[in-house]
């Protein structure tokens, strides 16, 4: 997946100027910055649904944002996506929220799409809580039930926005061996925007930090904690002083006491 | 001056891309192609929604304005005699008038707010991302069956309202005021023609049925999604199709009674 030169605004804000980055196929790639530097509008312009005010994405050779509608739809079909909020469907059990893709897209019977299911609510240790519905979960096992439903048709290419936010240890332990499980054993090329940035940093091949609307940071976890970059060495060791400002921009308080 | 003639513009083209976008949405929302067995389906569901359950306000306030209707009427034709033409003047209102236009206020704020909430809730908690994450267009699984629905309901809602109206103008009329019955039925039969009244309000009705859930699924699909958002939305669209109902209905009066 290559982003060239992206230019993207909300209102008058710029999020991105001119963000340069690659994602290498069948990798995991942490997507990395502080808050409010538009990680999650990053997965939102790879998948299409944003459009960038100029430059290019493309996946697998498609550029996104000239793909007609159907096109695009086809090529969702190839991409997984694990939500901020784990976006279920709240009027549908835990077992129909896995089961919609499958449903939707195979021709499979109600037999082996109970197996199915039942296979990948395991994967995430929510077997037992096929029969409930979202609402009778918690934040963080909605999550890992929108992961399994993420999952259900195989994609080629998922992307993880904060999966690990809410998870208790154990359940962050088993997601990072699961979202690295899924990378090895499926060739899976993933995409994960967290906070976490040590558990993220531990799985990850590759690393895009964004910072001020561009590209802070590309290359290794290794060659990230190796950097001398000012900016960089802030982020990994959470110093309030430094190139990136804590504070949203502002006039001095003195103008506004 | 200046400021103002902006002021104006603005709007202006801000109406006009709202109106745009609300065509574009509808457009792709009901063509293109889809699997016809899943979206009856889904659109039967949506029936029942927005449809059956929107039943018991419109039978009790079809009930109730067929009641007021034969009180009113009564007491205007006493004063000339013609107390025999109940009957008539309560169906030929129901049907021209108040059967499409009552129903379609009602539906507005019964169905019309559930389903831009509905869909806004959709909005704001991801849903509609999700599915297009999943590779299904939320405007061919949620808003097309929503929109057909509204479409198919509103006229029969309307029928239904109109029929209810009819036995209260009868029940206030015949069995309270003591029209005889006879003369109330045949008058009634007499007058109201299949082509020039029932025909005319059924066409009103479908034309609603389109405006109001046009309205209602733009104004969700295309709402801010944040609390105050969905709030004003769902005014908006109360608002906006009740406005658009009572405006149309005079066009359509005019076109369809009043020889113009």
């Amino acid at each position: 997946m290559e982003i060239n030169n992206v230019v993207f605004r909300r209102d008058q804000r710029v999020i991105y100027d001119g963000l340069t980055a690659s994602v290498p196929r069948g990798k995991i790639t942490a997507i990395v910055g502080p808050s409010g530097t538009g990680k999650t509008t990053l997965l939102r312009l790879i998948s299409g649904q944003l459009n960038p005010d100029a430059g290019n994405i493309s996946v697998d050779g498609l550029s996104v944002r000239l793909l007609k509608r159907k096109a695009l739809f086809d090529l969702r079909r190839r991409m997984g996506m694990l939500f901020q909020s784990g976006a279920l469907f709240t009027e549908l059990s835990v077992f129909e929220n896995v089961a919609f893709p499958l449903r939707v897209h195979t021709d499979l019977d109600d037999e082996l799409i109970r197996l199915v299911v039942s296979m990948k609510l395991e994967a995430v240790g929510l077997r037992g809580a096929l029969d409930l519905i979202p609402s009778e979960l918690s934040g963080g096992m909605q999550r890992r039930v929108a992961l399994a439903r993420a999952i259900a048709l195989d994609p080629e290419m998922i992307m993880y926005d904060e999966p690990f936010v809410g998870q208790d240890p154990i359940g962050l332990g088993v997601l990072l061996s699961l979202v690295k499980r899924l990378n090895q054993a499926l060739g899976l090329t993933s995409v994960v925007v967290s906070h976490d940035l040590q558990e993220t940093l531990s799985i990850a091949d590759h690393v895009i930090m964004i910072a001020n609307t561009r590209v802070a940071f590309e290359g290794s976890p290794q060659d990230m904690r190796l950097s001398e970059d000012s900016l960089v060495q802030q982020f990994l060791h959470g110093r309030p002083d430094g190139p990136v400002h804590f504070h949203f921009p502002a006039s001095p308080i003195e103008d506004a006491l | 001056m200046v400021e103002w003639i902006t002021g104006v513009g603005r709007s202006t083209l801000s109406h006009l891309s709202n109106l745009g976008r609300a065509t574009l949405i509808l457009i792709q929302a009901i063509t293109g192609r889809s699997n016809v067995g899943v979206h009856w389906r889904l659109t039967i569901d949506q029936v029942y929604v927005v449809g059956v359950l929107s039943l018991s306000i419109i039978i009790v306030s079809g009930l109730f304005i067929g009641m007021v209707l034969g009180l009113q009427g009564y007491t205007i034709l006493a004063d000339y005699g013609s107390e025999q033409a109940l009957g008539q003047m309560v169906a030929l209102s129901l049907t021209r008038e108040l059967g499409p236009v009552v129903t379609a206020l009602l539906f507005a704020g019964r169905a019309g707010s559930a389903l831009t909430a509905e869909i806004g809730l959709m909005k704001a908690t991801e849903q509609l991302a999700s599915l297009e994450m999943i590779g299904v267009d939320p405007l061919r699984r949620v808003v097309a069956p929503r929109f057909w629905a509204g479409v198919i309901s509103l006229p029969i809602l309307s029928l239904i309202f109109v029929s209810v109206g009819c036995l209260g103008g009868a029940l206030v009329g015949v069995s309270w005021l003591g029209v005889d019955s006879g003369s109330f039925w045949a008058n009634m039969q007499a007058s109201v023609e299949f082509s020039d009244d029932v025909l005319n309000g059924i066409i009103k009705s479908v034309v609603f049925a389109v405006v109001v859930t046009w309205i209602a699924v733009y104004q969700g699909y295309d709402l801010v999604p944040t609390s105050e958002g969905i709030s004003r939305a769902t005014t908006k669209t109360v608002v906006h199709a009740s406005l658009a109902v009572l405006g149309l209905d005079f066009f359509l009066t005019a076109i369809m009674f009043g020889e113009i």
